[in-house]
């Protein structure tokens, strides 16, 4: 196991002397090779816990473990020697998270000569390497961050974060600032990349379909806690908590999406019992007074649900109809 | 509108279409020189109807839809012909144009943040907007044409809500907000930049269903400006899909997203992770042209899998190949003309 978190808690101080809980126990864990897909809105969390995991917050409450080591209250010297050469991140926007005065070859040996590894004109070459490897040509080295389009970016951005050979890439919501056609290449890259390379990501995004596309696993977050997780394929096309149900009919023609009325709710006054009840469609009295436990479902393995009445909220059809199949192509000679 | 029009309106709406752009240029100065946004570009907003006009960033929709309603930046260069609700949208007086913004066509934005004054309450910002489009409404009927116009878009206990500042309500409210804006004026037309870009997905559809709810109860034409097919396929009645500064494809939006006749609405559809089971997404390759980038021939012909020798040297128009449905690919135009 790459990466594991037990009942990790986060919270932030805010005006008033107060504090705003933003994780609250959340248990996950990332196989070696593995993906695991974090699915939620804004203010569920899911940005919070990446940046948890990678320590670039001090939790407030729980355990974080990485290669089988703890790290929750590591310090920097022993956070570099483990967790910052082994585990890296790519963030949503690459025009902001590349520093726009080093060229390409600069800010991909700077994690090199960080730590202190190779010569100079080793790191340069492992430069060039890991440009072809993610597409790019290594002439475009020599180049700053603003010559290149948000997609060259984007590569770029998984670039550095390959440089020293981690075992996990935390991706923060990497291709939200790319266009359709151009995000398709970005997931690619990042899928060749495990393959070749044996990585595990936890991989952050708002978007179910992208997510469900690329990860084994997926954990679905609202409010600061998982409230399901399990395989991919069972979270997406027989998912059991309301909240995934709702998420999922998303695909659909508008007259079958399941639209939840009113708001997410402010993590500065959680509503009590389960979080999702004021919007769920199946809530009964028991939802406003008990919050659910994450809890094994029996019939599949690894699939858990934190909710009172799991699977009583069903999408009609299944899979056939989840996925709408791509439209025909409109050239008979193509075809 | 004249009797000389060719092509005849629908049957059921008599009038002119609600907004109509033809051969519309826009020149914006870069930092390069002069540059091309817009490079001819026509469709028509149908009465009634909502269309969407899709397309990828640098593919000229918000500038058509900004052009619409002369919001472009100080020193943009315009030509062609925009006409909304029969009115000559360029031939305006700087007096018409602030009643036409007003009353006729009104914009709703992608970021409800930056678009309400901070430092104001909700409840008086929709009645500068009510009296600014009827100067005859006293504040008191302004102010319950308010209350009844946030009922009207879901904003529960709406008499309380008037009092609030845009900070204190989440963002799906505010976009709520920001509709009441509009509908206070009683528009023709609305005008939606990436409506529910900035907002979550569940809250996403909340919008889009109040859209096509006002839309149908009261008939008021929307014109939405989308980077994302799926999102409007379930409510838009046409598709305009918009390519480096042209329109490439118009039709009947569940016609244009079932069987695409450009084969970039078509690369499109196959690269959204929710129309592919397989495990390798298709994406297109390569990057759109730069707007300061002349091509001679179709601006998608660099990156398209079906492309032939003639798509680079000839620019395609935008012709029939279906029943109300252009399209501005030249195989598909030349495989239409072989069937016949």
């Amino acid at each position: 196991m790459i990466l594991q978190t037990e009942n990790l808690e986060q919270s932030f101080p805010v005006s008033g002397g107060r504090r705003v809980q933003v994780l609250n126990g959340v248990s996950i864990s990332v196989n070696a090779g593995e993906t695991l897909g974090v699915v939620g809105e804004s203010g569920s969390g899911k940005t919070t816990l990446g940046r948890a995991v990678m320590r670039l917050s001090e939790p407030t409450g729980g355990r974080v473990f990485f290669e089988g080591r703890d790290v929750t209250h590591a310090n920097s010297a022993h956070l570099r020697r483990i967790l910052r050469r082994r585990a890296a991140m790519v963030f949503q926007n690459p025009s902001t998270s590349l520093n726009p005065f080093l060229k390409l070859v600069d800010a991909l040996t700077e994690p090199l000569a960080v730590h202190r590894i190779g010569s100079r004109s080793e790191r340069r070459q492992q430069a060039y390497d890991m440009l072809e490897r993610v597409g790019l040509d290594r002439a475009q080295a020599e180049r700053y961050p603003q010559e290149l389009s948000g997609g060259q970016r984007q590569r770029v951005g998984v670039a550095r974060a390959l440089m020293l050979n981690p075992a996990l890439v935390v991706a923060d919501e990497p291709t939200a600032s790319l266009d359709v056609s151009v995000q398709a290449q970005v997931v690619n890259l990042f899928q060749d990349l495990q393959r070749d390379l044996g990585l595990a990501y936890l991989f952050i995004s708002h978007d179910l379909a992208l997510v469900s596309h690329l990860s084994h696993r997926i954990a679905v977050m609202y409010l600061g806690r998982v409230v399901e997780i399990g395989p991919a394929a069972e979270v997406f096309d027989r998912p059991k908590h309301p909240y995934t149900v709702v998420l999922s009919s998303m695909r659909r023609p508008a007259g079958e999406q399941l639209t939840p009325g009113g708001d997410p709710p402010s993590l500065l006054s959680p509503p009590t019992g389960c979080a999702f009840h004021p919007r769920c469609p199946i809530a009964r009295p028991v939802c406003s007074t008990t919050a659910p436990e994450l809890t094994a479902l029996a019939e599949t393995k690894g699939h858990e649900v934190a909710c009172h009445f799991p699977g009583d909220l069903e999408l009609s059809g299944g899979l056939e109809t989840a996925v709408a199949p791509p439209p025909p192509i409109p050239l008979e000679a193509v075809r | 509108m004249t009797a000389t029009e060719i092509d005849s309106p629908p049957a059921g709406t008599a009038s002119a279409p609600a907004l109509r752009l033809e051969d519309v240029r826009v020149e914006l100065s870069g930092s390069s020189g002069r540059v091309q946004i817009l490079r001819g570009v026509s469709f028509e907003v149908p009465r009634g109807q909502i269309v969407a006009l899709a397309g990828e960033s640098g593919s000229g929709k918000s500038t058509a839809m900004l052009a619409a309603v002369r919001l472009l930046p100080w020193g943009a260069g315009v030509s062609g012909t925009i006409e909304c609700q029969g009115e000559d949208v360029r031939a305006l007086s700087s007096r018409q144009l602030r009643q036409f913004r007003a009353r006729t066509a009104r914009v709703i934005f992608q970021d409800p943040w930056s678009s309400l004054h901070p430092m104001r309450s909700v409840g008086s910002q929709l009645v500068e907007s009510a009296r600014s489009a009827d100067g005859s409404l006293s504040k008191a009927a302004a102010r319950e044409l308010a209350v009844e116009t946030l009922r009207r878009v879901g904003i529960p206990d709406p008499k309380a809500r008037m009092d609030v500042y845009p900070h204190q309500i989440s963002g799906g409210q505010l976009q709520r907000v920001m509709i009441a804006m509009a509908l206070v004026a009683r528009p023709a037309v609305l005008l939606c930049d990436e409506p529910t870009t900035a907002l979550d997905v569940t809250t996403q559809a909340q919008i889009l269903d109040l859209l096509r709810d006002l839309n149908r109860s009261e008939g008021i034409t929307v014109l939405i400006a989308t980077h994302d097919l799926d999102v409007i396929a379930g409510i838009a009645d046409r598709l305009v899909v918009m390519y480096a500064g042209r329109v490439v494809e118009d039709g009947p939006a569940q016609q244009v997203l079932a069987a695409p006749k450009h084969l970039y609405t078509w690369s499109l559809l196959q690269a959204a992770p929710a129309h592919q089971h397989e495990s390798r997404l298709r994406p297109i390759e390569g990057r759109p042209p730069r707007s300061d980038e002349n091509l001679p021939g179709c601006a998608f012909a660099p990156r398209c899998p079906g492309a032939r020798d003639e798509c680079t040297g000839e620019l395609p128009g935008l012709e029939l190949v279906a029943v109300g449905h252009r399209s501005a690919c030249l195989p598909v135009q030349q495989q239409k003309e072989a069937q016949q």
